[in-house]
């Protein structure tokens, strides 16, 4: 099967569960999934991966790159997309209407993340890329009337666009470079021309929508703002996919990339100083969902900071700890929200002995938090252990680098130990209740099963994860092999035990302090700034469109003025006239007269009516003008417009009598000033028009073909409904949206009605 | 108004809209056109209204109803030459005899047919808001 049929049958699944949000649709939709995960285990290829060309003229098309890193991507997308499918049905328990939107918005998510991965395109990578922006968006304010869900998405949307705008212009600089749209020949192309500076800017600008789509620091921010979502959501998006996007293209792009100097420095700069930041937020927060935010936007600079590595040890890593990070957030972020669900809680304080409960709760919340924090059973102990080992390992490696990720690895290993002592401590006031978690412990349990049987089988993983390195760095990279043996696993056991000395000293201290002063969120910053650009906007608005019309015309063509002057002289266009004393034609030297003598005859009376017609009988010299030198159809349309403006006016004066008024505002020299200018500044127009040579070749298509395609004698007709009837057609829809507004102008009543909704909601 | 434009105006303004259908029809070989012709129709709207301080019954009850033929003919003259396998908006023609007469029509006839439609409705539309909106 073709797979792009495959993805649009994918889209059809969404529109499927938006209709019938039934069990039988969410199967459906699970076994779609179940083939794209077994097709990602390379176990199952039933897909053709045909180029199927979109836009001929720019060479963009439809095609794909499938390699190991494409496949671990879909792997943890359709893998956690299962479950978390399955979950999202059980999460919003018989609200037909939420079910239906919540899981029809996932399964479009999961389908635009899977375009990302398996996109060789860079346009289509984008197109995915903006869509999982815009889902992630409509899941985030999922509780519409809540204000603050709908100011997390809106900040998460604006911060993800930001980004994204700008991988754009990266993503352009590339193909100019390259002159092809294709990742795959791209990198192949520019990997001996990397540091040109074209390329540089291509690459600040793709890392700008990488730490915006990944939660890097200073954008950490809107992560733990998203926890507005419902939990499904929460697991889905920040566990395996919308923030791991960036991590993708970072990743993808390694080989080209890697080969700048800069890279090894800017990458740890990021990942470390979100490590940082992220471990520090992570101890002050109550709220479970917050607190598993953080330790994501932890988990992410880690994989920032493995990939500004070229060494296939870092690179190993960093594949087994997002595979691994994974399914594990995934379980944590579902068992929250199953705590939730039963406890309508998810303070930490508030939950304390939840874990004594239950022993299927306690074996997954054991399993989650001991991956979490790296103790030794557990794989995550290996994976941490792995995460020095390719640290130590690059050469370039500092003590100051090694102690803050120690530091920052410690710390969170501490509130988990410290979130497994609230857990499991004998409540001392019990309003905790035994409750029988049922399906909602399902899938954290599939998933703790899963982490459990790794920890025993890494061998497997190890195999799984080959191919994506090979997708990253080439074989053929010198390996440097760290010399301290051993040191990697000291450092994971100091990482354990300080974790256990410091979670100690939290539990002892009691209070820890509960909101970090607001210097350390730029949340407030970007909201501010925000604030401050529509403020200005609307002051903006208010000073150049809310006074007289006569003021805003004023300003308007004043501006004009003003601007096309400056680039007049900036660009210097003036020059390329030929200023010669081009020679009237006799027969047009009445009407020059007429036209002036009106002109005169418009600045002389101060009666709006008397002004009027002076202003038509202008129209009408031109229509002339255009009559005596053969523009027959323009000299009809342009009398008729005269004539019909007239018309439209006089109805609308004598409407509101005012048919009698006086035009009051005097001549001032800035309005002479202004009029001079734009008269000055059109002549000058039009005599560069008149310098550039003429090219004949469209008008004498036009004038030899009217009749033989077209079959009629009329050119201008034959232009205007056949040649160039696009043109027609969209100014027919100018008119028609003229007469549409008008009509609400005219109907206040209805305007008011909206206004009062308005206000109302 | 002055009596003599009200007793002229009813002639009149049945000769604009004769000769805007005039123009409608010459359009493809003579100065004229789509366009044109809804413009000297609504200039005679507009006369009519100006005379009589009411809108001509007749002609524009429901303009939407006008537009919406007017996009409908619009449309059709667009699709109708995909239909036949070429691009988007090709003119199609069709000759055939009538009365000894060698007749020709095309969809650019139909295209122009829908502009007049579109623009007669619409403008007529704004002449008419114009005129009944609330005076405040």
């Amino acid at each position: 099967m073709d797979f792009s049929i495959f993805l649009i049958i994918g889209l059809l699944i969404s529109g499927l569960l938006a209709v019938w949000p039934t069990l039988t649709s969410v199967l459906v939709s699970i076994v779609y999934w179940f083939i794209v995960l077994l097709w990602s285990l390379n176990l199952f290829n039933p897909f053709a991966f045909n180029t199927i060309p979109w836009v001929n003229l720019l060479n963009i098309s439809i095609n794909y790159q499938i390699d190991g890193l494409a496949r671990l991507f879909a792997l943890l997308i359709s893998g956690i997309g299962i479950l978390v499918l399955f979950y999202a049905y059980i999460y919003t328990n018989m609200e037909t209407y939420k079910r239906a939107k919540l899981l029809s918005l996932l399964q479009l998510f999961a389908i635009s993340m899977l375009g990302i991965v398996v996109a060789d395109d860079m346009i289509m990578l984008f197109l995915c890329w903006e869509l999982t922006t815009i889902t992630s968006y409509l899941l985030i304010q999922f509780k519409v009337q809540s204000e603050s869900a709908n100011q997390a998405a809106s900040n998460s949307l604006f911060v993800t666009i930001i980004g994204s705008l700008a991988m754009l212009a990266g993503l352009i600089l590339l193909e100019n470079k390259s002159a092809s749209w294709s990742i795959a020949s791209t990198i192949n192309q520019l990997t001996t021309q990397v540091s040109s500076p074209q390329c540089i800017t291509a690459f600040s600008l793709i890392l700008l929508a990488i730490i915006t789509k990944s939660a890097q620091f200073p954008f950490y921010f809107w992560l733990p703002g998203a926890m507005k979502a419902p939990t499904p959501v929460s697991a889905y998006l920040h566990s395996a996919t919308m923030v791991n996007a960036g991590i993708y293209l970072l990743a993808r792009l390694h080989p080209l990339f890697g080969q700048l100097s800069i890279w090894y420095p800017l990458l740890t700069f990021f990942g470390l100083s979100t490590m940082a930041i992220s471990s520090v937020l992570c101890l002050v927060q109550k709220d479970l969902k917050a607190l598993l935010a953080y330790t994501t936007t932890f988990a992410l600079g880690a994989m920032v900071y493995l990939l500004g590595s070229d060494q296939p040890l870092a690179i190993e890593a960093f594949a087994i700890f997002f595979l691994f990070h994974g399914i594990y957030k995934a379980a944590a972020f579902m068992l929250v929200g199953t705590l939730d669900k039963e406890y309508h809680t998810r303070e930490l304080d508030k939950l304390s002995g939840v874990g004594r409960t239950n022993f299927l709760l306690a074996f997954v919340l054991i399993i989650i938090l001991g991956s979490m924090a790296g103790l030794p059973p557990f794989f995550g102990f290996t994976v941490k252990e792995m995460i020095y080992e390719a640290k130590l390992a690059t050469p370039t490696i500092s003590y100051f680098i090694v102690g803050i990720s120690l530091l920052s690895s410690m710390l969170i290993a501490a509130i988990c130990f410290r979130c497994g002592w609230f857990l499991f401590k004998a409540a001392k006031k019990t309003h905790i209740k035994v409750k029988i978690l049922k399906f909602g412990l399902l899938c954290p349990a599939i998933l703790a099963g899963v982490i459990l049987i790794l920890s025993f089988f890494e061998e497997s993983l190890q195999d799984l994860v080959q191919p994506s390195i090979a997708a990253i760095v080439p074989a053929t990279k010198v390996i440097y092999v760290n010399p301290n043996v051993g040191s990697s696993y000291l450092l994971s056991l100091t990482t354990v035990l300080g974790g256990a000395f410091l979670s100690l000293l939290f539990i002892l201290i009691k209070k820890l302090p509960t909101s970090v002063p607001d210097l350390l969120n730029p949340r407030l910053l970007f909201e501010n700034s925000l604030n401050y650009l529509l403020l200005f906007g609307k002051q903006l608005t208010r000073f150049t469109q809310e006074q007289s019309l006569t003021i805003q015309l004023k300003i308007a063509t004043a501006s004009i003025v003003i601007f096309l002057l400056l680039t007049m002289i900036v660009t210097q266009w003036y020059k390329l006239i030929h200023y010669q004393v081009f020679s009237v034609n006799v027969t047009n030297l009445p009407l020059f007269i007429l036209l002036i003598l009106v002109a005169v005859s418009l600045l002389s009376s101060y009666k709006f009516l008397y002004n009027l017609i002076s202003l038509s009988l202008l129209g009408l010299a031109t229509g002339f003008f255009f009559m005596v030198n053969g523009a027959v159809d323009l000299a009809m349309t342009q009398l008729l417009v005269e004539v019909l403006t007239i018309i439209v006016i006089l109805i609308a004066l004598h409407k509101f009598r005012l048919i009698n008024i006086y035009n009051k505002s005097s001549i001032s020299l800035l309005n002479i000033a202004i009029a001079i200018g734009i008269g000055l500044y059109t002549t000058l127009m039009l005599l560069l028009v008149k310098a550039t040579p003429f090219n004949p070749e469209l008008q004498q298509y036009y004038i030899k073909n009217s009749l033989l395609l077209a079959y009629g004698k009329n050119v201008v007709n034959v232009i205007l409904v056949d040649f160039r009837s696009l043109d027609t057609f969209g100014e027919a829809i100018v008119i028609i949206a003229t007469a549409i507004g008008i009509w609400l102008l005219t109907h206040k009543s209805l305007l008011s009605i909206r206004k009062k909704h308005v206000r109302h909601s | 108004m002055s009596v003599i434009l009200k007793s002229y105006c009813h002639f009149i303004f049945q000769i604009m809209l004769l000769l805007s259908i005039l123009f409608l029809l010459r359009g493809h070989n003579y100065p004229g056109g789509g366009f044109i012709a809804a413009l000297i129709a609504c200039a005679g709207i507009g006369l009519y209204i100006l005379s009589y301080r009411k809108t001509p019954k007749f002609i524009i009850r429901k303009n939407p109803i006008l537009i919406s033929l007017g996009m409908l003919c619009l449309i059709i003259s667009m699709l109708l030459a995909l239909s036949f396998k070429h691009s988007l908006l090709t003119g199609m023609w069709w000759q055939f005899k009538l009365f000894g007469q060698q007749i020709k029509l095309g969809t650019p006839l139909l295209f122009d047919l829908g502009i007049y439609l579109a623009i007669l409705g619409s403008l007529s539309w704004l002449i008419k808001e114009l005129e009944q909106s609330k005076n405040d």
